[in-house]
């Protein structure tokens, strides 16, 4: 089961956090602050797997951005390294081109799709297709909501 | 590096002022038990007669004449063999009579040197004589401070001795040799930091640079006429018939010639449009290298799938960028002229086979592995892009049947020479119906069909 995952920026800002295990805040911020610092010392020609106090650290860099997953011992990593790509694809079909900057201004979208391909630390939908569809439906009603929202406001509804 | 030089120079320069500052005197007095240590410094100014003070100074042992003015004959030096190893340095009071008469006074006397000192001032002034002849010891000039100190304690009797020195700077060398240190290890640092910079930007000149492997990947074209190409932005030239052009992956093109120069020693950069040119190979290589130029609005993945956004690799590149810069001009021109006919001069002008872009599964073929077919007849195989960029048509009998519109007939040599130049391959649609994709009957092409086969899975 996945642990956690981690978005951070080159410069060691956390820009998306997702924890699949209970911790307190303090223990959170810790590891994060711990993790950060390691990954980013290695070098880019390292692997991408490490063995991080109980937990194995999948990472992999992607132009401005490290991916990062923490699972356990008897997780394959490559299938994380594989769920990361596909991560990384869905935000990349869903933004088009997606750049950091759009994980920034748009975190909750990025936190949906997440939520969409894992549950609970396992992969939850493989297909693709089938989680842009529900990004899209989500968004869908999300517009109408909006729309409601401020004709109600204005009264005409 | 001659900048760098120049600095070190300065450097130097004001050590030895700062040096020259503090310690300038031609005295110096050592005690006897510690040669080492400098007891007290004096200045003096040599005299204009005499043996000039040889370069390592004159090490003797203090006097004081009896008279103290030496117009006489004055008492010789004392005789003692512990003294053996000193020069003696009689020490004379102003006044009285002329310097010259104190001084071979004292030369008389069997001195080695001699110090005159001012009385009731403390001036110093540059002793001179009319008659220098045979004068052959050297004297120096000093203050009556100077002079009482001497006398009173630095005597030889209270086991002093001094060193007349005349340079203007007295390199000691227990001092010289930490200052010599000093500069040495600044040099050396200097010299370090240098070859360091060097190296370093030589390694990034080159990184900078195309290295020539990659030279040959970028493709070649034979200027023909009707180009979208006709000056090379580095001579100002109008290309010529069958001149030699490089194609950059940003679609502007130049003489061989001019570009590879270009590219190769300088920065591989597009002159015109500044994109990075990148081989066919070379994404992974750039992917460590670019750690610089990386910013939040990078995307994220950068493969050459979305055409047009990246500078692009030629293993990606879906057109000749020739031709995709002929279909944006020709979608031009259809937009603006609306009268214009719908046949395109695009599909007839272009020497391809000819394309169904159902685009649902691409794969690619190995140029060499086709050129053995013999066959002349092909269903279902249908070619995207050729990369015809050397502009020799090949000679192709299409005959598009009315019940499969998809069939392409091909003389045989004509066949070679295309296949030739397949990049990629189109398993059209209807052969994804039929349960294993029919193509090319007897081609004896069964890693055609193999990789046909992958696609489907695909």
């Amino acid at each position: 089961m996945m642990q956690f995952m981690l978005l951070f920026s080159r410069q060691g800002k956390l820009r998306l956090q997702k924890w699949y295990v209970a911790h307190p805040d303090k223990l959170k911020k810790k590891i994060t602050r711990e993790l950060i610092t390691t990954i980013l010392a290695r070098k880019p020609k390292m692997s991408s797997f490490l063995e991080w106090k109980d937990v194995k650290v999948v990472y992999k860099r992607y132009a401005s951005l490290y991916f990062c997953c923490a699972i356990e011992q008897n997780d394959n990593e490559l299938l994380t390294l594989e769920i990361i790509h596909r991560y990384v694809e869905l935000l990349d079909k869903y933004f088009g081109s997606v750049c950091e900057l759009d994980i920034i201004f748009n975190f909750e979208k990025a936190y949906f799709i997440l939520d969409e391909l894992l549950v609970g630390g396992e992969i939850q939908e493989t297909s693709k297709k089938n989680v842009l569809k529900a990004i899209a439906a989500q968004d869908l009603l999300q517009e109408d909501e909006a729309v409601e929202g401020a004709l109600r406001e204005i009264g005409l509804l | 590096m001659l900048k760098c030089f120049n600095r070190l120079v300065q450097l130097c320069f004001m050590i030895i002022i700062i040096y020259a500052g503090c310690g300038k005197t031609d005295i110096l007095v050592f005690s006897a038990k510690n040669s080492h240590k400098i007891e007290q410094e004096f200045r003096d100014i040599p005299a204009r007669f005499g043996d000039i003070i040889p370069t390592e100074g004159i090490k003797g042992l203090v006097i004081y004449s009896n008279p103290s003015t030496a117009c006489q004959d004055i008492k010789t030096p004392p005789n003692r063999t512990e003294y053996s190893s000193y020069n003696w340095i009689v020490l004379i009071a102003r006044l009285n009579c002329s310097f010259e008469i104190k001084v071979r006074n004292a030369q008389k006397a069997g001195y080695n040197a001699v110090i005159v000192h001012n009385v009731n001032s403390n001036d110093l002034e540059p002793m001179s004589v009319k008659d220098s002849t045979n004068i052959s010891i050297p004297s120096v000039f000093v203050s009556e401070f100077t002079g009482s100190f001497l006398k009173d304690v630095y005597s030889y009797e209270e086991g002093y001795f001094v060193l007349i020195n005349d340079l203007p700077l007295n390199f000691n060398t227990h001092l010289l040799l930490p200052f010599a240190i000093v500069v040495g290890i600044c040099f050396l640092v200097i010299v370090i930091f240098l070859i360091v910079k060097c190296i370093k930007d030589r390694r990034r000149q080159q990184r900078h640079r195309l290295p020539y492997s990659s030279l040959k990947k970028i493709p070649t074209h034979k200027y023909t006429k009707g180009d979208p190409y006709e000056t090379c932005a580095i001579c100002l030239e109008d290309y010529v018939e069958n001149e030699k052009l490089r194609v950059l992956p940003c679609a502007h093109a130049y003489h061989t010639k001019c570009i590879d120069p270009w590219l190769t020693k300088n920065r591989r950069v597009c002159p015109v449009c500044k994109r990075k040119v990148f081989a066919a190979d070379e994404r992974i290589e750039t992917d460590s290298e670019s750690d610089s130029d990386v910013d939040d609005s990078t995307p994220l993945i950068r493969d050459g799938t979305r055409s047009g956004t990246q500078g692009g690799t030629f293993a990606h590149q879906p057109e000749n960028p020739f031709w995709r810069h002929l279909h944006l001009n020709q979608q031009h021109h259809q937009r603006h002229d609306s009268q214009s006919s719908n046949s395109s001069y695009y599909s007839t002008d272009r020497p391809v086979l000819n394309v169904i872009e159902s685009g649902q599964t691409e794969t690619e073929v190995d140029a060499d592995s086709t050129n053995n077919i013999d066959a002349t007849s092909w269903t279902v195989f249908l070619v995207s892009d050729s990369h015809s960029i050397n502009g020799e048509v090949p000679d192709i009998e299409k005959s598009v049947s009315s019940t499969n519109p998809y069939t392409v007939n091909l003389s045989t040599d004509a066949n070679e020479h295309c296949v030739s130049h397949i990049n990629h391959c189109l398993v059209e649609q209807h052969a994804r119906t039929v349960s294993r994709p029919n193509v090319i009957g007897s081609l004896g092409l069964s890693m055609v069909s193999q990789t046909c086969e992958e696609a489907d899975i695909i």
